[in-house]
């Protein structure tokens, strides 16, 4: 099952129906989180441990017009995912076909992940203290590889879109659709771009990938996004020589300890000294 | 030395502050190191964790209200170094394993002990800061909080390597183990006294303290 997958968000595409949203709900049996009526037009202000996906909205002003940005926003099953390296119970992992699974039973809801993650994703549960996040239906997908990538078995988001402006399918194919949007959309847009598409960042991409018309900025995405710098810091280096360290004290005192019983040594009082 | 004589050295509120610390210490290592090893263990250790760093901090309050001049005499001694305190320190190792001579006689603490008492307090500081932002993460900026971690770890690490010299020199070392009972009693035998803090010695001698 080495076939590596991705979702594909073509934004310019997108009626912001909220379809996607609300069968992500249903497949994953989420409640509605009751969000007080404030006068926005988007329904979610943020992901929770209750909504793994929204359509972001964003209104700009152009010559006097208003202009609306939407996005797909959710977890980007990045290459090389902060979340999974700051996970210290592995309950988060890089599965091979490219999404970032997790495992409710090793979760320990310590929120590592929370604040580790590039984008601001997983949210770890109050009630359940259990970390969510999107997991792109997992199980779903492994029906959709094992059956010849069948339709049906697509995530359910991608599944629901009318507009078809969630694709998905295999990660080649899905490049191969980005890279051929991205070449429509310079036509109009002269900073149309990729998203999640190139692997050349410390991220190395996602598996969720986006071909926006604008800045990813415009959608509220980082336009160079990067893992957190002290995470390598600390498990790559505070953690390693903290071991070392705690280590050699522990064969310190023990050499100290040996040596002491076997000489008779270190039992002097007060005659050797003066 | 059955008719050992003993001389004063800590106050009762500083040995139950001792004790309480570390308890507390010990118990945030065995509640922390499982997440710093990656082992998973129930959620509640978290809880414990949290628990045991208020008990962690008592101790401080503790000792000013109730022994004020001996937490300073502490304090004060683990800031003012001299020449005796890096002679003792260079000898060290070789006290250690019992081979050492000529040590320059020491204040009421000793250089290894001066050392012990600065890390342990730089540690407690760095430990609490970057524990409480870690506890109140939604108050932090998220750059801050992701580096409170590996301060943190890196904290403890230290913390640990002292604690275990810091254990053998009052329960296993045949030298150094008599001092044990100054955290138990609050007093310790004259000759050890004399042998280890000879500067202190010679000034209880003048004050006629003993
Ligand atoms: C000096 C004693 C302490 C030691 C040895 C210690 C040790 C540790 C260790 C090893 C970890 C795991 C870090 C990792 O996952 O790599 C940890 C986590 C943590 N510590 Fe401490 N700690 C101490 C004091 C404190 C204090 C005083 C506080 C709070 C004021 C605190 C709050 C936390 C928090 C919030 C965590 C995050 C894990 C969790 O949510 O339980 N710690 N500590
Ligand atoms: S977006 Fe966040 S939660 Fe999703 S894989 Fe990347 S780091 Fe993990
Ligand atoms: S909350 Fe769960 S998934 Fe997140 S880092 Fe902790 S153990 Fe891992």
């Amino acid at each position: 099952m080495a076939v590596e997958i991705a979702m594909l968000h073509d934004v310019e595409k997108c009626s912001a129906c909220r379809g996607c949203s609300v069968a992500c709900k249903q497949w994953k049996n989420l409640p509605a989180d009751k969000t007080p009526f404030d006068g926005d037009y988007q329904s979610h202000k943020d992901l929770s441990s209750k909504t793994y996906t929204l359509i972001r909205m964003k209104e700009t002003m152009v010559d006097d017009k208003v202009r609306w940005d939407f996005l797909k926003f959710q977890c980007m099953h990045c290459g090389i995912a902060g979340c999974v390296l700051g996970c210290p119970t592995n309950a988060l992992q890089k599965e091979e076909t490219g999404i970032v699974s997790h495992d409710i039973d090793k979760c320990i809801g310590c929120g590592y992940c929370e604040i580790n993650c590039t984008f601001g994703v997983p949210h770890v549960d109050k009630e359940t203290k259990k970390s969510t996040k999107c997991n792109l239906c997992i199980d779903r997908v492994e029906k959709y590889i094992e059956n010849g990538y069948d339709r049906k078995y697509m995530p359910s988001c991608a599944k629901t879109c009318t507009a078809d402006a969630i694709l998905f399918g295999t990660r080649e194919e899905m490049v191969k659709i980005a890279n051929e949007r991205l070449a429509v959309l310079r036509e109009k847009y002269p900073d149309a771009c990729t998203y999640n598409v190139e692997t050349d960042n410390s991220i190395k991409g996602g598996a969720m990938m986006y071909v926006l018309p604008y800045k990813p900025s415009v959608y509220g995405l980082p336009d160079e996004p990067q893992l957190a710098p002290s995470l390598s810091v600390w498990k790559d280096k505070i953690q390693p020589a903290g071991k070392i360290l705690m280590g050699a004290a522990v064969v310190a005192v023990a050499g100290a300890a040996v040596v002491n019983t076997v000489t008779g040594g270190g039992k002097h009082g007060g005659d050797d000294h003066e | 030395m059955n008719n050992e004589k003993y001389v004063k050295r800590f106050s009762k509120f500083i040995v139950i502050a001792h004790w309480t610390n570390a308890i507390s210490f010990i118990m945030l290592v065995l509640t922390g190191l499982p997440l710093f090893l990656g082992v998973k263990v129930p959620e509640l250790l978290q809880i414990v964790h949290r628990v045991f760093a208020v008990t962690f901090l008592l101790p401080t309050p503790f000792m000013i209200l109730m022994d004020r001049q001996g937490f300073m005499q502490w304090t004060k001694s683990a800031w003012s170094w001299s020449k005796r305190d890096f002679q003792f320190l260079a000898v060290f190792p070789l006290e250690l394993i019992g081979k050492a001579k000529n040590i320059p006689k020491q204040d009421f603490f000793n250089g290894g002990q001066k050392l012990n008492s600065v890390l342990t307090i730089l540690g407690a500081v760095t430990m609490v800061a970057t524990g409480f932002i870690m506890w109140f993460k939604e108050s932090f900026p998220v750059e801050v909080v992701r580096w409170a971690y590996p301060v943190h770890d890196a904290g403890m690490a230290v913390m640990v390597a002292v604690i275990i010299g810091h254990i053998y020199l009052s329960v296993g070392h045949p030298a150094s183990r008599p001092s044990f009972i100054g955290m138990t009693k609050g007093v310790v035998p004259e000759s050890y006294a004399k042998a280890h803090h000879g500067r202190w010695y010679d000034e209880l001698k003048e004050k006629n303290e003993i």
